[in-house]
């Protein structure tokens, strides 16, 4: 019993992350109804700004981390500023198509820019593991679940709470209303890709930092795809949900089964809940699927 | 609402003008050297059978459709190629004939979508200096009350989604969402299609009684000639993308040109017009 606790809470720790790149995905496809295949190699990308400034030019990594969140929210603006703006107006399957390509166009970067080696980021947590009772999280895991969901909470206000967050769900809803209201469509979606990315970011240096740094972290990012079609592609608080289910899934069954099965157990789950609730746990009946 | 810059007002009498404009898709011609005035501080209907052209125009002037030839003219300024939202931002608000309101959101977040033109401080601002954007969502809120939303009782949906709402209701908060925008010049595309008589006789004298408080100038298409006669100063007749007459709804009604295009002439009476409203 103490060991599921334990396990439990490792594998919630771990969901908490995964939520967080899942939210990005959801950030982005709600207010522009593209499904960006290239957040995990932005997220990818942000690690890597953060090890260049904190490893390469030596900053303070306080001031490495914000430099790092910047840069990866210009790449992210710079996305869609070039690359898919002149996509708007046409199918989002387009932009999804090009998204697609960035993963790779990403990816073959960083190796030129960065060469495919093994990095480790430089630690930013405390060293000691988190001590609950008599179980034990590990530091990186414990201390990168609650920045993530510092950035969640962050991420949730911003949507809730701001009048940017307001213009994203009106352009969402309707372009032509939203910009007949005086809402710069465009511009609304350059926030948000701004937001996401700089989100993705994030993720990217806890996940960094908890395993290596190398061009295939994006992968992982790409894998929280299923959490994200799991918890329904507009849905906030189902990304989160499906993150958290996830990540303890993967815990259990690496705990209790074998870690080779961590990889399938959560996807098999997946696919049963997508065929008794097709459009994920939170989703809207409307969205359309790919 | 803030009202207009002073320095821009009276620019003439004209606060709409329209010169030759043109729209194509692909060969299909929509508008034809369309020209018109629409003075400041009335209501100027604007009316024509289905397929004149009357939407297309709508959309050219708010800035959905690009017209290809000829010029838009707003409160003196030129704003053929803005986009929508400075359009808007310069004061110019619409309804949609269909209902575009967020059908996910509440009666009073439509309304605060409306106002958001109006709003200094950034998008992001409103994240980062909750302070000022707080003062200033609440002073705005108060003048929304004040001017929208008891004036056209909605106040007990603020909390509302918009999608449970029965129609009539719908086409009042899509109005309230238009006049929270402190528009100078309000479009409006068919406000009483699809209402009742009672609705129908609500509905005009609210849109008399906002124009004649706000001084706002009012264009609207509609196909209820009633109203149409009822409301309006000026009367703007289209047929086949072409202004065939404009003046006041008594003259309008007398000519023949109009008499044509809606009854047909005897040659065209059997390719159109057994459908459509006759004048009233």
């Amino acid at each position: 019993m103490e060991f599921f606790l334990e396990v439990s809470l490792v594998g919630l720790a771990v969901g908490g992350v995964y939520a967080l790149i899942a939210l990005g995905y959801v950030i982005v496809y709600r207010t522009t109804r593209v499904v960006n295949f290239a957040h995990g190699n932005i997220m990818m990308f942000g690690a890597y700004f953060f090890f260049t400034f904190a490893t390469l030019l030596d900053l303070p990594w306080g001031v490495a981390l914000v430099l790092a969140l910047i840069a990866t929210a210009l790449l992210g603006t710079g996305i869609e500023r070039v690359l898919l703006r002149p996509m708007l107006g046409r199918t989002p399957v387009v932009a999804v198509m090009a998204t697609f390509g960035l993963v790779f166009v990403l990816h073959g970067s960083a190796q030129i820019i960065w060469t495919a080696n093994d990095f480790f980021l430089p630690s930013i947590f405390p060293n000691r593991p988190i001590v609950i009772g008599t179980m034990y999280i590990p530091a990186n895991t414990g201390y990168g679940a609650l920045i993530a969901l510092v950035a969640i909470g962050a991420l949730l206000a911003l949507l809730r709470f701001t009048r940017g967050g307001l213009a994203m769900r009106a352009a969402a809803s309707d372009q032509v209303a939203a910009s007949a209201l005086g809402i710069n469509v465009p511009a609304t979606f350059n926030l948000t890709w701004a937001c996401a990315a700089a989100s993705a970011a994030l993720a990217g240096v806890v996940v960094g930092s908890i395993t290596t740094l190398n061009p295939n972290l994006g992968m992982i990012g790409l894998s929280v795809l299923g959490v994200v079609i799991l918890g329904g592609l507009d849905s906030l608080a189902g990304a989160i949900l499906a993150g958290l289910i996830v990540g303890w899934l993967e815990a259990i069954t690496g705990f209790y089964l074998s870690a080779s099965y961590k990889d399938v157990v959560p996807f098999v789950v997946l696919l049963v809940i997508l065929m008794i609730r097709p459009h994920g746990l939170l989703g809207a009946p409307t969205v359309e699927r790919l | 609402m803030p009202l207009a810059n002073p320095a821009e007002a009276g620019h003439g009498e004209n606060l709409l003008e329209v010169d030759n404009l043109c729209l194509r898709f692909g060969g299909l011609t929509v508008l034809d050297a369309v020209s018109l005035r629409v003075p400041a501080g009335g209501i100027t209907a604007l009316i024509g059978p289905n397929g004149a052209g009357k939407s297309s125009l709508f959309n050219a002037i708010s800035g959905c459709y690009r017209p290809q030839v000829g010029t838009i003219t707003f409160a003196g300024r030129e704003i053929t190629r803005l986009p929508t939202s400075r359009r808007a931002a310069l004061g110019v608000a619409r309804t949609f004939q269909n209902i575009a309101l967020f059908p996910g959101l509440t009666v009073l977040d439509n309304i605060k979508l409306g106002s958001h033109v109006h709003l200094h401080t950034g998008l992001l601002a409103a994240g980062f200096y909750l302070g000022r954007a707080r003062r200033e969502e609440l002073r705005l809120h108060t003048e929304l009350e004040r001017d929208v939303i008891d004036q056209l009782g909605i106040r007990d949906i603020l909390r509302v989604p918009v999608a449970t709402l029965p129609y009539g209701q719908q086409k009042r908060v899509e109005l309230a969402r238009a006049l929270a925008m402190g528009p100078r010049l309000l479009l409006l595309d068919e406000p009483v299609a699809g209402m009742n008589r009672p609705d129908r006789a609500e509905m005009v004298r609210l849109i008399r009684n906002l124009q004649q408080q706000r001084g706002m100038t009012v264009l609207l298409v509609e196909h209820d000639m009633g109203v149409v006669m009822d409301i309006s100063e000026q009367v703007i007749v289209l047929d086949f993308g072409r202004v065939i007459t404009a003046g006041t709804p008594a003259a309008v009604r007398e000519d023949a040109a109009v008499i044509a295009a809606y009854l047909g002439t005897e040659a065209q009476q059997s390719q159109h017009g057994a459908d459509e409203q006759g004048p009233s």
